[in-house]
């Protein structure tokens, strides 16, 4: 009895403790997969004045377009990634592409004769910051050399993030499980609203 | 009393809500975030013209609907015109991409077909970014759900701190917790604002 109490008591700390320790994550990754969704205007990168700068490098041929742009950024001394679609060639023939990364967006202009590139950069504000935040830890590992080693950091933060994120809301569906396990309402709206998403991904996985 | 029994009911709501979302949002982020570990299939192209006899006219979306008959295609169509005002018809299917560009005043298209092997891997990715409303009913479906997870994940975060607050007695460090739990991505975000 008194184990039983302890360990809920551990359960409810737990609970509450690592539920108001990953709140900021909580909010960041549900205003990230909104905009992921939506799109708004308000977390695009600031469009305000950009500021215009060029920068003479050296670069050789290369047959791998993407190596390219990622060369280019190692050479300019900036880290980010290169979108792939974020990319074209304008009416005159020349090439224009993007890096990005929380808190900046370059575009660069490759000079058809000779080595000064163009660069076009502008700042982002908080909230694109925020939402750059949410694929930072997966899609930052090919960012390059410049990349700070605060952005590693914040890749060994998500992990154990998410797993107290999971213990906080399992706690939470424990208790209430406990309470209503006899009337079997419990497992059937729990298994309606977890099976519900996983049964439409696989219907769209197989379907199409 | 009631205000704790309704926000309690809420903050459980929300958790039934984003449970089974969390677990996969987490395990595929997990092999997203460590995804050197996996052989990743690179897409092979192919491309062909062909003669279809049709303009994309005035209604792609009829035309998208002509174009996954006559090719049996499946999968989300999305279509789009490129600064050559050329009609770019994609058709998204979990590791397979077709897409179809066809010249504004033509009738004969462009296909190139994206094919990538369906592996562990392509299938944890695609299942983390599949979101938007294009495409049909279930994507329509599926990014319902997906607003109501976001929403949810929101609103548990918010009740959390209401339900807290009001045992802020019995869970006396919590102020440092949720001081911490604020401050780790602001410092992040910052950081990010401050490197040039």
């Amino acid at each position: 009895m008194v184990e039983k109490r302890k360990r809920n008591d551990f359960l409810e700390k737990f609970h509450v403790y690592g539920g108001l320790a990953s709140v900021g994550i909580l909010i960041i990754f549900s205003f990230s997969a909104y905009v992921h969704q939506h799109h708004p205007k308000f977390a695009e990168p600031r469009e305000g004045k950009p500021t215009y700068w060029e920068q003479s490098i050296d670069m050789p041929e290369m047959e791998d377009h993407h190596a390219f742009k990622l060369a280019v950024r190692d050479s300019l001394g900036l880290f980010g990634h290169a979108p792939w679609w974020e990319d074209y060639t304008d009416s005159l023939g020349v090439m224009h592409f993007m890096i990005t990364r929380p808190g900046k967006q370059y575009w660069v202009t490759v000079p058809e004769t000779g080595n000064t590139y163009m660069i076009k950069e502008h700042g982002s504000g908080l909230l694109n910051i925020a939402n750059q935040l949410h694929p930072l830890s997966a899609g930052m590992q090919n960012a390059g050399e410049h990349t700070p080693a605060y952005t590693k950091v914040w890749r060994f933060v998500m992990v154990p993030m998410g797993l107290v994120l999971i213990m906080v809301v399992l706690i939470s569906l424990h208790f209430w499980l406990k309470r209503s396990i006899r009337k079997k309402r419990g497992w059937i709206t729990i298994g309606v609203l977890a099976s519900a998403p996983i049964l439409l991904f696989i219907m769209i996985w197989l379907v199409g | 009393m009631k205000f704790n029994k309704l926000i309690r009911k809420i903050h459980l709501g929300a958790s039934m809500i984003i449970f089974a979302f969390m677990f996969m949002y987490v395990f595929t982020g997990f092999f997203m975030v460590n995804r050197t570990l996996f052989d990743i299939p690179e897409f092979t192209d192919t491309y062909d013209t062909i003669t279809l006899g049709l303009k994309p006219g005035t209604d792609p979306s009829a035309y998208a609907k002509f174009l996954e008959d006559e090719f049996d295609l499946k999968g989300r169509r999305e279509y789009r015109q490129d600064w050559k005002k050329n009609w770019i018809f994609g058709f998204y299917y979990p590791g397979e991409n077709t897409v179809i560009t066809v010249p504004p005043d033509q009738d004969s298209v462009f296909v190139k077909v994206s094919k990538q092997e369906r592996t562990f891997y392509t299938v944890i990715h695609q299942m983390h970014v599949l979101r938007g409303f294009k495409g049909g009913w279930p994507y329509t479906v599926w990014a319902v759900f997906y607003d109501t997870a976001f929403v949810a994940m929101f609103i548990f975060a918010i009740t959390g701190i209401l339900l807290w607050w009001r045992t802020r007695r019995r869970y006396k460090y919590g102020g440092w917790f949720l001081a911490f739990g604020i401050a780790l991505p602001l410092f992040f975000m910052l950081l990010y604002t401050w490197t040039k």
